[in-house]
Order: structure tokens, then sequence, then C-alpha cells
């Protein structure tokens, strides 16, 4: 080996990792700065109202929901797929609950079933994707509009508010420790999620399967089943956030549009992907995401602004998240050497 | 534009470029004589890219000058139209075409179809420059046939043409080569370096930047040594073979790694293969020992890939049957190839090999996750030690485990390609050009990691349109031919010259359909 040109490499690599650390720190605590710095900055312009224990709870508990939503759609993001459903899977997810209900069924029961409602989504999609290699973004679009159909036809249009369990519908409306039990639910569902994608190799095949399909494939990961698998994920978590939704409205809403709660949860999971570990998709960066936007929004709500504010700052943060994380991404693939 | 015949064709003086505290071009100068064909080496990292990217004016130098016909520029200050207006024409190794449109349309992209965006294209007179352009080349191809179906050698010339289409006829610029025959198959690569001698003879000069030795030997007749980031000499060609361009690159004799004597040990048989018939395979059958390395040598298309990856379950059989160690193997697919010991190495290491934004660390882990997993957790601890001690063991030169692949040179990412399979310790390794557009330090480093598995009795396959890398490597080299295998060399018998003959030999009865091939499509 030619020693002068290894330890000029070496020398490369270093000062390449130096200059990221210094730009690293910046790159990874830049949103939660920011996230702070508008937190005080709202905490300081309005301490009774924004910094009161009330909206803070009400911060927390209304994003419970999309929260979740962001956890699905994280899932097959990680391997490259889009999932357009979950919010769409969540309303049906919630009528299938509150219907349930309506005719008897008890709580755990109607959860049951709601989840593997669900289940049987995520394994249409999956299958539609991973192995009728459909592109992602169109068939969950399909579905999703499916699902909107089938929802009107079995409800008319019509909320469902009858028999809703008052366990459930005490968890969207009480706290534990002073906590909204909405939020300790979707606090739980990010500890399980950050645990499978982070501490499992299921969460590392997944990475590697959106890193590069071909190689993922040719190193002997399973590529279609973890892709079909990351959709079951995707539908499960937006089933879950569907009985968050019935405990959060204390009824069946089909009035909802499944995309309403799709739009911010993207908006976060990209925002999330330029936090922590930059260019990466992840639970801590998806949930900051989510509450950095959420406290804009309350915090400009407060002071005044009109209820369009809140498309606009909505609608902004995602594509300012989706531009940050894709140039974090290339940085990453090499595309700046 | 004619000038006085000793005036070189291209200066390059005291050109000097850094990366922050990385130097990649200290104080480099040399000068290119007219009507030449001179080879810029080097192994990777030498700065030969770098260098490419400032005459191209894709990147400004921090330092120096560079006279072309006559013209000089400060180094810093090139750029893509001086270049084209001093008569520097570029064409790098992907060669820009668009596979899926004409030959004409191919032409006429640069200059948007010669008519305005929005107004129709005038066909006609494309398809008429564009036959202009070709005849004047003496490329014989229709304007109307798709770049895909053109042949790969023929492709290259078109790239040529079209960088030398706007330059009148009376002006000889200089064409820059960038590796235009890496992905050449043997018989291409004879037909483009029949296209840049006649270039020559038009009175052009050629800048070409190759790894492969051969073909600088062959057409080259001066060449330019750089040698990391530093002028290491020019000199002309002439008498050169080999082991002196190769000291010249590498600055130090290096030794070819060491085979063991033919028959030196009972070789128990570890795979064997019985009329396989895959992609353009037909009928294959062949047996591998224990501790043996197999060479294929075959052409591009001549199912050489498809063997590999019928034998690791990546692709369907449409007969056969596989035994490893007297066990047959169901191929279901990669994953269970992989749980049965065997590794595979893809040719195109950035699409089918690198997790090229993920770390070093990863892309070691990533074929051994079940082995991280506690029942509980993965044990990164674990990893991240395994990693730097793989990176140690095998010479990787990176910053730390978790730099992205896509920070090394291709050189280290093919030796954490290799490392990945050797960690596990498969017991048949099937290697698709592994050393390819690699320079000769690691390609040194990774053949004496194979010998190594081998010694270990570990089975190798090595395909490889390297005859070169054939000889030095394998035990036993056997060719494929359009499909079939052919001719098999044993000990003294493998060499470079009989690697490379049996890859193109036919039978009588192939050639004989062969030509009544070329008599249909002509």
């Amino acid at each position: 080996m030619n020693s002068v040109a290894s330890r000029d490499v070496h020398v490369a690599g270093t000062t390449r990792l130096n200059r990221l650390s210094a730009l690293g720190l910046a790159e990874r605590f830049g949103i939660l700065a920011i996230f702070v710095a508008i937190f005080v900055a709202f905490a300081i312009a309005q301490p009774e109202t924004f910094l009161s224990a009330g909206n803070l709870r009400a911060i927390v508990s209304s994003q419970s929901v999309v929260a979740v939503v962001a956890l699905g759609l994280m899932v097959p993001l990680v391997a490259g797929d889009f999932d357009l459903s979950v919010g769409t899977v969540a309303v049906a997810g919630s009528i299938v609950a509150a219907t349930t209900m309506a005719d008897g069924w008890a709580l755990l029961p109607a959860c049951g079933l709601t989840l593997l409602f669900g289940a049987v989504c995520g394994a249409v999609n999956g299958a539609l994707v991973a192995y009728g290699g459909l592109n992602g973004l169109i068939a969950t679009l399909g579905s999703a509009t499916v699902l909107t159909g089938l929802i009107s036809w079995h409800t008319h249009d019509l909320s469902i508010s009858e028999g809703i369990s008052p366990a459930l519908s005490d968890l969207g409306t009480k706290n534990v420790l002073g906590v909204p039990g909405l939020a300790l639910v979707a606090v739980a569902a990010a500890l399980v999620v950050a645990y499978l994608m982070m501490a499992t190799p299921f969460g590392r095949k997944l990475a590697a399967v959106g890193s590069s399909r071909a190689a993922a494939q040719l190193v002997g990961v399973r590529v279609r089943r973890m892709v079909f698998i990351s959709f079951v994920c995707s539908a499960l978590l937006g089933s879950l956030a569907g009985l968050l939704l019935v405990a959060q409205q204390g009824s069946g809403n089909p009035a909802l549009s499944g995309f309403t709660l799709l739009l911010p949860a993207l908006a976060a999971v990209y925002l999330g992907a330029s936090a922590f570990l930059p260019g990466e998709f992840n639970v801590p960066g998806t949930v900051l995401g989510l509450l950095l936007v959420a406290v804009l929004v309350s915090g400009l709500t407060l002071a005044g602004a009109a209820a369009w504010v809140q498309s606009v700052v909505q609608g902004m943060a995602l594509i300012i998240a989706v531009g940050t994380s894709s140039a974090l991404r290339r940085r990453r693939m090499g595309a700046d050497m | 534009m004619t000038q006085p015949p000793d005036t070189p064709a291209l200066s390059v003086r005291a050109v000097s470029k850094s990366f922050g505290e990385t130097v990649a071009l200290a104080d480099v100068g040399f000068e290119v004589r007219q009507r030449s064909v001179h080879a810029l080496l080097g192994g990777n990292g030498s700065g030969k890219s770098t260098l490419v990217k400032i005459l191209a004016g894709v990147q400004g130098a921090d330092r120096g000058e560079i006279e072309v016909a006559g013209e000089t520029v400060d180094a810093s200050r090139t750029s893509p139209e001086w270049a084209t207006s001093v008569g520097l024409h570029f064409v790098h190794q992907d060669l820009g075409v668009f596979r899926n449109l004409s030959v004409a349309e191919n032409f006429a992209l640069g200059s948007s179809y010669g008519s305005r965006e929005a107004a129709p294209v005038r066909w006609r007179s494309l398809h008429r420059r564009a036959a202009a352009v070709l005849e004047r080349f003496e490329i014989e191809v229709s304007t109307r046939a798709r770049m895909d179906s053109v042949r790969p050698a023929m492709q290259t010339m078109i790239a040529v043409a079209r960088a030398l289409q706007d330059a009148d006829e009376e002006s000889r610029g200089v064409l820059v080569l960038d590796e235009p025959s890496a992905a050449l198959p043997a018989e291409e690569v004879e037909v483009l370096h029949g296209a840049i001698r006649g270039y020559i003879r038009d009175g052009h000069t050629v800048v070409l930047v190759s790894h492969r030795l051969d073909e600088v030997l062959a057409i080259c007749t001066d060449a330019t040594f750089l040698r990391d980031g530093r002028h290491a000499g020019t000199s002309s060609l002439e008498g050169s073979d080999e082991a002196a361009l190769i000291r010249a690159i590498v600055g130090a004799d290096s030794a070819s790694v060491e085979k063991p004597p033919p028959g030196a040990r009972p070789e128990q048989t570890r795979l064997r293969v019985e009329g396989l018939s895959v992609g353009p395979v037909v009928d294959c059958t062949l047996a591998v020992g224990a501790g043996e390395v197999l060479g294929i040598s075959g052409l591009v298309g001549s199912g050489r890939t498809s063997l590999l990856q019928g034998i690791f379950g990546a692709r369907p059989l449409r007969e056969g049957r596989v035994e490893l160690d007297g066990e047959q193997l169901r191929l279901r697919g990669p994953a269970a190839a992989v749980a049965a010991g065997i590794a595979y190495l893809p040719e195109d290491r950035g699409a089918e090999a690198a997790f090229s934004d993920r770390s070093v660390s990863d892309n070691l882990a990533i074929p051994a996750l079940d082995r991280y997993w506690s029942g509980l957790r993965q044990r990164g601890g674990a990893e991240r030690r395994d990693a730097a001690a793989a990176i140690a063991r095998y010479g990787v030169v990176v910053a730390g485990p978790r730099a992205p692949v896509s920070t090394m040179s291709g050189g280290n990412q093919q030796k954490v390609m290799l490392a990945r399979w050797l960690e596990l310790e498969p017991r048949l390794l099937l290697l698709d050009e592994p050393t390819q557009g690699v320079d000769v330090g690691a390609r040194h480093a990774i053949h004496s990691q194979v010998r190594d598995a081998a010694a270990a009795g570990c089975a190798v396959i090595v395909v490889s349109s390297d005859a070169k890398e054939l000889a030095e490597l394998c035990d036993r080299v056997v060719g494929l031919v359009n499909g079939r295998l052919g001719e098999e060399l044993r000990g003294p018998d493998v060499t470079t010259a009989r690697c490379l003959e049996i890859a193109n030999s036919l039978t009588g009865d192939e050639q004989e359909a062969l030509q009544s091939l070329e008599e249909m499509t002509t």
C-alpha cells in the first residue's frame, strides 16, 4: 500500500468530519433551537394564555392523533415508500370503532376489531406495492379514495356518537398525572416505533431497503416482505390514530378528511428528518417537528392571527422541511463531492 | 489555426488545488505533444479527476496556468465556454448519451433541436446534419437508430463525434477521454482504439484517462503520472511495459498475490452446478473445490453475471441444480443463499452493493444484523468494535466507522463491500468484476483478501473481463462464450493471453450462426 496516499486520504476524512461536527451541531439541533426560541418568545409575549397549563395540554392533546398518523407515515417512508392512506385509515378506523360500539360491542373487542381492520388495510396496500409492483404514492392514493367512498356509504355521512365507551372518551378528556391521556398513548406508540426502528434488525433492514433496494436484495434482505410489513405497520398505527380520534371527538365523524390529518403529519416527518439524525427519518425528530408547527400555530392564534394562518404555516413548514431534508440526504449520498 | 509542430497542444503549468486542508493537486505541470495520445495515469485519489474537471472548466484551480492552442488562461478562470472556444473537448465515462433517443436526437439535444423551444422540430434537417457529422467521423450507423440499439463502442464514438461536431474541420482540438473503455467488452475496445488512431490521423490530440494498462500500452504514445496530487513524471511510452507503468503509478513494485502450487491440497468438492440454464447461460455444468479460485472468462453479454446470479438465487433458473457440500440448494432468493453461506459481490457497486448514504459500520453490518440481535436490542457496541476491527484488517482508508461510504474512494468502498462478506466466512464467494475501476493498490489488497479466504477453505468464483486479473488470481479458468462454457485452463496454462483467448473463442457452429445473423441484420 502507498502510505503517503493513505495518510492524505485519512487527513481528508478527518477534516471533513471536523467540518461536519462544527456544522453538524447546527444540523442536529437546529430545529430544537428554533423550537425553543419560538416557545420562549411566545411564553414571554403571552405568559397568561400561551404558557397556561390548559393551553399546553391542549397543544399536546390536539397533536396526539396527528403524531400517531405521522409515526405510521414514517415507517414505509424509511423504506422509501409513501403511504398516503394513513390519515384516511385513521378516519375509517374511527368509524369502525364507533359503529361497533354503537352496536353494543364492549370497548376491548371494538378496539381489537379496529386494529384488525387497520392490519387488513395495510395488507392490501402492502400487497399492491410490494408484490404488485405499484407505485406506493398512487396505490395508497387509490386505496384512500376507495376508503373515503366506503366510509360515506356506510355512515350516510352521519356522525356516530351513541354507545361510545366512557372509558374511551375519558381518555380524550382526562389527564393522568397532569398529562392528557391521549398524549400518553401517543408517547407509548412513539417509544414502540422508535425501538422498532433503531434497536431491532427490522428497523435497520428497513433503512437498508430505503438506502438501496437492489443492494439490500443482494445482501439477503427480503425486500418485498419488508415493504409489505412496513405498510401493515403504517395502517396499524393509522387505526390506532382512529381510536384516539374517537376518544378525542367522542364520536366517529365521517366528515373528517384523512388528508387534513396527513398533511401536518407529512410536514412533521420531513421536519424530523432535518433534526437529530440529519437526512434520516427518525422518531424524536418527527415528534419535535410536530410540536414545532403546533406551538407556532397555537402562539399565532392566541396572538390573534386569523384561521387561515394555520394552513399557510403548515404548508410552508412542509415545503421547508422537504427542502432541507432532501438537501441533507443528497449530501449524505455524496452528491457534493 | 495551424501552429508550429513543436508547440505543445496542451500545457499545464504549476496547477494547484486544495479542498479545505486536503491537497488534491500540488504544482502539477506537464506538456502534451501535438498529435499524441497522452495517457493521464494515477491511482484513485491521485488528482486525475480534479485535473480533468479543471480542464473542462467545471472546477477552478487555486493557482496555475493552462495553455491550449497558444492561448494561456489562468487555471482558476477556466470555464466550459473557454474549453470549447480553445478546442478542448471532453467525453466522460458515462458518455452523457440518451439511450432512449435516436442518434440524431442525441446530436441535437445540446443545441435544442436547432429550432426554438416551442417551435416544431425540423426533423429532416436534423437527420441531415447528424448524417453529415457521422460521415465525417466515418461512423456507419443510421441517424434513426435508437441509441441503446447501437453497439457500445459505437456509442462512445458517437459521443466523441458529438463533442467534436461544432469544431470546424480545420481546427484541431484536444480530445479528453475519461475512461472511455471501462464498460466496453474486449472486441469493442479494439473498435474504439481504431477510432482513436483515426482522430490522431486527422490531426487531433487525445488525452486518455484509463485504468487499463494494456490499453495504455496499446494506443498511447506518452504518459503523465500523478501520485498523491503531485506530478510524478511524464515520459514517452516507447519500450515501456506493464510492470514499469505499475511502478510509475504506485511508486514501488506491487507484488502479485501468491497462489498455492496446483494440486497442493486435496480438494473436496464444495460447489457442484449441473445443467444450469439461466438468462443467456445454457446447460452449464461445473464444480469448484474448497479452497479453489475458479475464474470465468467471458465478454459482456456472455452470461457471466447471469451465471453468478443464478447460483445466488437472484435470477430464476430455467433448469439445473446447484449443490453445496453435497446438499442440493433450493434457490428461493438471495436471502436463502446468504443463509446457506453464499456471498455475491455484484459488478455495479454504486447501484447494487453499496448503501452510499449509510456509514461504513452499517454497510458492514447489514448482512449480519441478526448476529448482533441480543433478543432485546441490537448490540451497537459490538457492531462498532467489529467495524473498527474490519477497517483495520482490510486496510480500509476512512475517517471512522461512522463516515458515510459516499465519502470514500472507489477502491476503499470495494474493500468494504468485500469485507462485509468475508466477515461472514462464506462457504462460497461469487465475485463479479471485483476490481473494476479500482486503483492498483486496492486491487492488490482485494486479491490478497480473496486468496486468504480461499486458503481458509472458501470456494471462489471470479468473473472478470480483465484477463490479467484472472491470470493473477485464479487456480483454474473456464471460458464462457455466448452462454456456453468453453475451454478450461489449469496450472501453467492460466496466463493473461490464454484467458483473453478463451473468452473470445467460438466453436465452428457458433461462428457460422453468428455470421448468418450478421448477414441478416445488414
